[in-house]
């Protein structure tokens, strides 16, 4: 009886109702889910869990192992590791959601002129697309960087004028498959205008696989930042990203003795990028459950 | 067929002049000059002048790209001053071990992740299926830098069993042929794995997808009701259906391992591309920086040509005239 | 009559799939004789193609899962041999047709390859005989210019042509049975009637027995000698074609009789069965099509009604209607 009963409640549910269902009943994505709120939560309440300030260098107490006050130890000038972790995050997490919002509105834009106008419009968004999808990403994203300067607004720009084409073309492929189904054709019929049809009914079906996609870029924005920052190349210090201080940490023996400078930050990008990326691969099962891996 | 080939190639120029353009662009938008960067603090204005006049520099942008494009279609990509060579002579001297990396590494990536993404399809929803799965995402999500740093710690540091960084030992002093491949494939080891997971595991995702979507479909139904055994359904009629959307990836992944090259160079300290694009880059070192991207954007759409013909060959239904 | 040549008996074949149980066959039991075309009619989704896939164990387990029942050929329980056996029989002894000529040829091989590859595996036949047989194959079901057509893919013949290609190589092997799922469902109407001939034709000259499955009971005419109609996974009534058309019993057949359009009378409407197909998943009680039927009484929607035969065992009937008539085994 109580598989009848989950089977009509599905039944009964809206489209996002029925998506949410799906979602919930998927367990690692769920779990990928709460281990983001909890990294993210950490990351903007660490000042008030945190006794030490950011900056605040401690050389009688630099160098330790972790210990009851230092969650992860210190670093060479008895900076708190753990405080600096989330410090870090809040920096590494606010470039890649700056990055990915300007990414979904370049790509939501051109995709949906281009999937809704066709023509030459599309043809012309379509070749632009292709061209950006040739460059040699991360050398561009090296070459910007090193000549422009490696401020946090020059990398959240680079990262998203380089990312958006994915969003463009998931738009524009679901708009064109959206436009051969019969209930735009009644709506030319019945003499909506563009825009209107254009907002009203088709970007709530185009949202579903922008906030997959967004999901996902999430994940590839945190990668290419952290390897950026790897390279020396990505914010400077001494503000903390997680990318920048594993940087910090690029000494043989370092590597070799004191794990707890470069195991921390490197986990942290680890875990947020596999917890988006199974988040997003979810998300885009729960919306078709035909696709279901 | 030839036809297609020909003008798809004629197609690739535009594309390519194309970056080289965005690139002087950029180049130009940027802030101070390569010579800001060169000065020696007590330089006059008149060794100022002359630097940038040595350099190319006095003339506007839109006819330095005009003269790069000719120069570039015979071949010269100009001169390094850092490395006192032409810039061709510079990437033939730095191209082979990032070649020979993003070749090794493919390799894996396909004789690996392949075959696992294969059984992890044909055993859907098993144990197996979940182990590989959660195996993928583990592979897609590490960073390399993160993980080529762990390798690092466990096999060169802790246990010894690989060398730390470098393509060849400085210290070998053997003229044995043999030797010198043993010990740069001891040294290609560790990097090749680093490099090779991403696509391992994206390779894995991408044919088990494409696996489950071609075992769903009706042709294979009729398979079973042949009586053919499930090894043959799998391996002959659903392998090729499923490899065709793969070969289009293959084809885009090229730049992409290159890419991933630069961050393994830099973490096993490699002499390749990677190494020295940074350094372009830091440098700004103009002909340089341009010859790299040059090159990358035509392996780039010579890759996407070559995915398009195999394209044709796996898949009878696309014809191109 | 000829002999028995299958005898399916109480099968059960169901599905599991997100917590829901499917009873796409309930308990359904069936004879083909030899050299006999058998019909198998009803709605989509009520369980005629999963039957038929179930006798050579063509559903995917999971999530189907063969519940119970005894699938007897050749005095073998097909439900029991092993996964070898079956294989020797599928496409050899039992062989199919499906409904979509467009996508049940693999579109990378080319169509010789693809008849061969029952010849060299059933009759162990090298590659040219196997060619040879192909080309003879393509010749017998008519198609124009075999010795080409062996080297051309799918992509390049039409629907028609490539439902004959699927024939020649369901009777490749000269199977005693022909399993054909609504072969001319996705065709022109012209191409239909051709196929349909060249089935009746064919199965003369390789005396095989057919089960044909299909909603159309035109087709059915056309083609059985006796038909079996199935509602919700069920068998609800069984007899030769000429009693089904001139005395069907079950308010279901009737009703799939009277919504034909020729049947209607000039100027009346068509009489669509009202209600839609049932949900295999939640089913209501008692008898399943008591939701739709025009003349259920109390008892049909309480109590699934029991087979009965009627008239010597000529006629079966699943319906409370007949619950007072004599019963006569044969």
């Amino acid at each position: 009886m109580a598989k009848d009963k989950t089977n009509n409640y599905i039944r009964n549910q809206s489209y996002w109702g029925q998506v949410l269902y799906r979602l919930r009943i998927n367990k690692m994505a769920m779990i990928s889910l709460y281990i983001l709120i909890v990294i993210i939560a950490l990351c903007i309440i660490v000042p008030i869990i945190s006794p030490y300030e950011i900056q605040t260098t401690n050389l009688s107490g630099k160098d330790q192992k972790p210990n009851s006050r230092h969650l992860l130890g210190t670093d060479l000038i008895g900076r708190d590791i753990f405080t600096r972790l989330f410090y870090a995050g809040r920096i590494s997490l606010g470039i890649a959601l700056a990055t990915v919002a300007i990414e979904c509105v370049i790509g939501v834009v051109l995709g949906s002129l281009s999937g809704f106008y066709g023509g030459i419009i599309d043809s012309i968004i379509m070749r632009i697309t292709e061209m950006f999808m040739s460059f040699p990403f991360m050398i561009i994203c090296i070459t910007v960087v090193a000549v422009f300067g490696n401020s946090i607004p020059n990398l959240i720009f680079v990262l998203a004028i380089l990312g958006w084409t994915n969003i463009a073309r998931i738009v524009r492929g679901q708009i064109l498959i959206l436009r051969e189904m019969e209930y735009m054709e009644a709506c030319e019929a019945l003499g909506i205008s563009d825009v209107r049809r254009m907002f009203k009914h088709l970007l709530p079906n185009v949202s579903a696989y922008v906030i997959v996609y967004a999901t996902l870029g999430m994940a590839s924005v945190i990668l290419v930042e952290t390897s950026l920052s790897f390279l020396g190349l990505g914010v400077s210090p001494p503000t903390p990203t997680w990318g920048n201080m594993i940087q910090e940490a690029r000494n043989i023996l370092i590597i070799q003795q004191k794990w707890w400078y470069w195991i921390p930050p490197g986990t942290a990008i680890f875990i947020s990028v596999m917890c988006f990326n199974i988040l997003g691969d979810g998300i885009r099962d729960a919306l078709d459950p035909k696709m279901m891996r | 067929m030839r036809n297609y080939i020909l003008r798809r190639i004629i197609q690739i120029i535009p594309g390519l002049i194309g970056i080289i353009f965005i690139l002087f662009f950029i180049l130009e938008l940027a802030p101070g000059t390569p010579v800001s960067y060169m000065m020696h603090p007590k330089m006059t204005p008149e060794q100022k002048a002359e630097l940038e006049e040595k350099l190319g520099l006095d003339i506007p942008w839109y006819k330095r790209f005009i003269n790069y494009i000719k120069e570039a279609s015979k071949g010269n990509l100009g001169y390094s001053t850092t490395h006192k060579k032409p810039v061709t002579k510079v990437i033939g001297n730095y191209a082979g071990p990032t070649l020979l990396l993003a070749l090794v590494s493919l390799t894996i990536s396909i004789f690996i992740g392949i075959p696992a993404g294969i059984i992890s399809a044909v055993k859907h929803h098993s144990i197996i299926d979940n182990i590989l799965t959660v195996m993928s995402f583990i592979g897609i999500s590490i960073p390399s830098f993160f993980f080529g740093l762990l390798l690092l710690k466990a096999f060169a540091v802790d246990i010894q069993l690989f060398p730390l960084f470098g393509l060849k030992d400085p210290l070998l002093m053997s003229d044995n042929i043999f030797d010198k491949i043993k010990d740069i494939t001891w040294h290609l080891v560790l990097p090749s794995i680093v490099l090779g997971l991403n696509s391992t595991a994206s390779f894995m995702r991408y044919t088990r997808s494409s696996m489950l979507e071609v075992i769903k479909q009706d042709y294979i139904r009729t398979a079973r009701a042949k009586g053919l055994k499930d090894k043959t359904i799998i391996y002959r009629h659903a392998f090729r259906n499923g490899m065709i959307p793969l070969i289009t990836l293959l084809g885009y992944w090229i730049p992409l391992l290159l890419s991933g090259a630069i961050v393994t160079e830099s973490i096993f300290a490699l002499p390749g591309l990677g190494k020295i694009s940074v350094e372009a880059a830091m440098s700004r070192n103009y002909p340089l920086i341009l010859g790299i991207n040059s090159m990358l954007a035509i392996l780039t759409l010579i890759g996407a040509l070559v995915a398009d013909i195999l394209y044709a060959v796996a898949d009878p239904r696309i014809r191109y005239d | 009559m000829g002999k028995k040549l299958l005898e399916v008996k109480n099968l059960k074949t169901y599905f599991y799939s997100d917590g829901v149980i499917i009873k796409s066959v309930d308990d359904v039991s069936f004879y083909v004789n030899e050299g006999e075309t058998l019909g198998i009619v009803g709605e989509s989704g009520c369980g005629k193609s999963v039957a038929c896939m179930s006798l050579v164990r063509l559903v995917e387990t999971p999530p189907g899962k063969y519940e119970c029942g005894e699938i007897i050929f050749k005095g073998e329980d097909l439900l029991k041999v092993s996964d070898a056996r079956i294989r020797q029989i599928r496409g050899n002894d039992i062989s199919f047709i499906f409904q979509e000529p467009m996508t049940s040829l693999n579109p990378v091989f080319k169509i010789g390859r693809q008849i061969s590859e029952v010849l060299i595996l059933h009759r162990g036949m090298s590659k040219e005989e196997a060619n040879k047989e192909s080309i003879r194959m393509l010749e017998l079901v008519k198609i124009p210019n075999p010795e080409r057509v062996v080297n051309d893919y799918p992509f390049a013949l039409s629907g028609g042509m490539r439902q004959r290609v699927m024939i020649a190589m369901a009777l490749a092997c000269k199977p005693s049975l022909l399993i054909a799922d609504e072969p001319t469902t996705n065709l022109d109407v012209t191409i239909q009637a051709q196929v349909l001939d060249l089935m009746n034709e064919l199965k003369e000259k390789i005396n095989t027995s057919i089960i044909f499955i299909t909603h159309d009971l035109d087709v059915i005419a056309e083609m059985s000698d006796r038909v079996m109609v199935m509602y919700a996974g069920k068998v609800v009534e069984e007899a030769s074609i000429n009693e089904i058309l001139k005395n069907p019993k079950h308010p279901y057949t009737v009703g799939l009789i009277n919504s034909k359009p020729d049947m209607a009378t000039e100027g009346t409407r068509l009489n669509a069965i009202p209600g839609n197909v049932p949900d295999l998943s939640n089913l209501p009680p008692g008898c399943p099509f008591h939701p739709r039927c025009d003349k259920a009484m109390d008892i049909c929607k309480k109590i699934i009604p029991e087979e009965k035969l009627l008239y010597e065992g000529r006629h079966r009937i699943s319906c409370w209607l007949y619950a007072d008539e004599e019963e006569v085994h044969e």
